[in-house]
């Protein structure tokens, strides 16, 4: 049972794992931006578990319940906004990729380092 | 008359569950993508039905049955369309329908062994996806290197990602098109 | 019991979904197993109780997510044409990195244990004095708008910034064609018609979408919602219209003038906001002084600046869409 309790934690060590590879292991651009959303999608996997309390619910008080546990909001505070920061950077990032194909006519690094050598 | 609807929900989830569960059978059996779709789109639409039907009759007399009314309608809308923009897709690419395998002859049953197909048989949920990738690559190039990857990939549920996929592109040329002065017209 | 099976197993669908996108060649493939690996992740905070987060999650990561990467797609490539780097190198950094934080959090607290540390400093103390101090009962949005209120605020001003970054790269110049021929282009012009169903019914759902999207930004003081949300469901049903009619469609029905506009006045409003608590006597961003009524003031400030969060995410998710389909083909 104590490993089920710290399964979510080595999920997010393995998806870490897996986009840090898709990052470091491919050249394409677009690839490595998928593998940093995967990397992003485990650091808020990380926040999230740690809101959770057994026999909590999501935090929106109820008329008339007492007594009741709620799971922690700061870390769901936290993960909601940088969330939708993380999707306008990422796009940030696409619209920098978009420019690199017009002006390299490639998105693979290799090929534009190479390309940078030449000049 | 509780006892009667929990054997009548009972029993509208397990037919349910064994639709969605025969659906998910056929998408990993089924020789290729066509048939394969057929499985998964069915299924999905009449088990996912049964399964909320359940569900209300669980409900009681609350909000709840009209939210998952709501849900029901929403599916009933949006599941049948997406398989129609897969099928769409695959028709307008170029699937071919017959059974085929990379050397052309007819198809064994492993063929579903191939390609990129393991980790979808996990799940029907997220096939589809790959599935659109069948139409571009037909389309634009490689048609040689993508055609046996494409014949092993499969369809599924998720596809209503799939007429955001295509579509995508579309604006983006229709802009072009206006752009260059010549009128976008209104036949879209 | 039931939780934890249904959290196992979408757990490893996650890793299987993401092992799927380090194998695969195809991006477009690589960008829908994203999207569904997003859809997952939505699951997964719901079941760990974050309702505010999987509404998010599904909008952002699995809906505008994964269409900016296709339209980033059709303006690059398709094929992940790269030769892998030598993999030692990678496949070493990333294990030593994975088995660094598996050995230290062999040292943290289970899954929902009522002792760990994070629920026992600051949020207690959100969680008891919400129903007094504020008086909305979703205390997410109530430590969302008011008590991290300065945090919000900065949030805002880096969707906005990254807004303009996209703007200036993608913005002013018109699409080049002459690279594209006629007839294909044409041919690729007229498949929009053969969608006749999806548009249809596509059309049908985007009011409903839209409808949905201002529900969960006048609802988020009482349930899972709030700007953030809102402002995606709608900028979502505006760029299902322009995927379904094509884009110069989509601009005229949110025009591009309309939809910076959005950005710029959701950050002033929101900036307002705190100016005018700061003329009134408070400080800044203390909504308690807006109204005689503390309490009252409280719950004016928070929808105010929802409403200008609401509105400078619409404007963004939108601008940026527009700015990607604009591009044109290469």
């Amino acid at each position: 049972m104590a490993v089920l309790g710290l399964y979510n934690y080595f999920i997010f060590a393995v998806l870490l794992m897996i986009g840090l590879y898709c990052i470091l292991a491919r050249t394409n651009i677009i690839k490595s931006l998928i593998g940093l959303t995967i990397f992003q999608g485990a650091v808020f996997l990380l926040y999230i578990s740690t809101d959770k309390i057994d026999g909590g619910t999501a935090p929106i008080i109820q008329e008339g319940v007492e007594n009741q546990i709620f799971a922690n909001p700061l870390p769901q505070v936290l993960i909601l906004t940088a969330i939708v920061v993380g999707i306008s950077t990422t796009a940030l990032a696409l619209a920098v990729t978009v420019r690199i194909k017009e002006a390299y006519g490639t998105i693979e690094e290799d090929k534009i380092q190479e390309m940078d050598r030449e000049l | 008359m509780d006892l009667l609807l929990d054997i009548a929900s009972a029993i509208l989830l397990l037919t349910g569950g064994f639709f969605v569960f025969v659906g998910g059978f056929g998408v990993m059996r089924m020789p290729e993508f066509f048939t394969r779709m057929h499985a998964a789109s069915l299924t999905d639409t009449g088990g996912a039905a049964l399964i909320l039907l359940g569900l209300m009759l669980q409900g009681g007399l609350t909000l709840v049955p009209f939210k998952l009314a709501a849900i029901f309608l929403f599916l009933f809308l949006t599941s049948p369309t997406a398989s129609y923009a897969l099928a769409n897709a695959a028709l307008l690419s170029g699937v071919s329908t017959a059974c085929r395998n990379e050397t052309g002859a007819p198809l064994p049953e492993n063929e579903v062994d191939s390609a990129d197909s393991k980790p979808a048989s996990k799940s029907v949920a997220k096939t589809s996806a790959s599935r659109t990738s069948g139409r571009k690559t037909t389309a634009k190039q490689a048609a040689e290197q993508a055609a046996p990857k494409a014949a092993a990939r499969k369809a599924s549920k998720k596809a209503a990602k799939k007429p955001a996929g295509k579509a995508a592109k579309k604006p983006a040329r229709k802009a072009a098109k206006k752009a260059a002065g010549k009128p976008a017209g209104k036949k879209s | 019991m039931i939780t934890i099976v249904f959290s196992l197993f979408l757990l490893t669908m996650l890793v299987i979904v993401a092992v799927g996108i380090l194998r695969t060649d195809n991006l477009f493939t690589a960008v829908m197993l994203s999207g569904i690996f997003s859809l997952i992740m939505a699951a997964n905070f719901f079941i760990l109780d974050a309702a505010d987060v999987a509404l998010t999650e599904a909008v952002i990561g699995a809906g505008i997510s994964t269409v900016l990467f296709l339209g980033a797609l059709a303006l690059t490539a398709e094929y992940d044409r790269s030769p892998p780097v030598g993999t030692w190198v990678p496949l070493l950094t990333s294990s030593a990195l994975g088995g660094v934080i598996i050995f230290a959090t062999l040292q943290a607290p289970r899954l929902g244990d009522p002792n760990a540390v994070v629920h026992k400093h600051v949020a207690p103390w959100y969680l008891d004095r919400t129903p007094e101090l504020i008086d909305v009962p979703n205390v997410v949005t109530a430590v969302l708008a008011s008590f991290r209120g300065y945090d919000t605020l900065g949030e805002v001003f880096v969707v906005f910034i990254a807004c303009i970054g996209v703007m200036s790269l993608l913005g002013r110049v018109r699409p080049r064609r002459d690279s594209i021929e006629e007839d294909e282009f044409d041919k690729r012009t007229d498949n929009l018609r053969h969608h006749l169903i999806p548009r249809v019914v596509g059309k049908m759902l985007v009011p409903f979408i839209v409808l949905f999207g201002l529900y969960v930004q006048f609802h988020g003081d009482f349930g899972p919602g709030g700007g953030f949300q809102a402002g995606a469901l709608i900028a979502a049903g505006v760029i299902l219209y322009s995927l379904l009619e094509g884009g110069p469609r989509g601009r005229e029905l949110v025009p591009e003038w309309f939809s910076s506009l959005l950005v710029a006045l959701g950050a002033f409003t929101y900036t307002c906001v705190g100016v005018v608590s700061m003329a009134m006597g408070g400080r800044f961003l203390d909504y308690s002084v807006l109204s005689h009524d503390p309490v009252h003031g409280q719950h004016m400030g928070i929808l105010i600046i929802e409403a200008g969060v609401g509105m400078t995410v619409t404007g963004v998710m939108i601008t940026i869409f527009h700015a990607f389909s604009r591009r044109g083909i290469r």
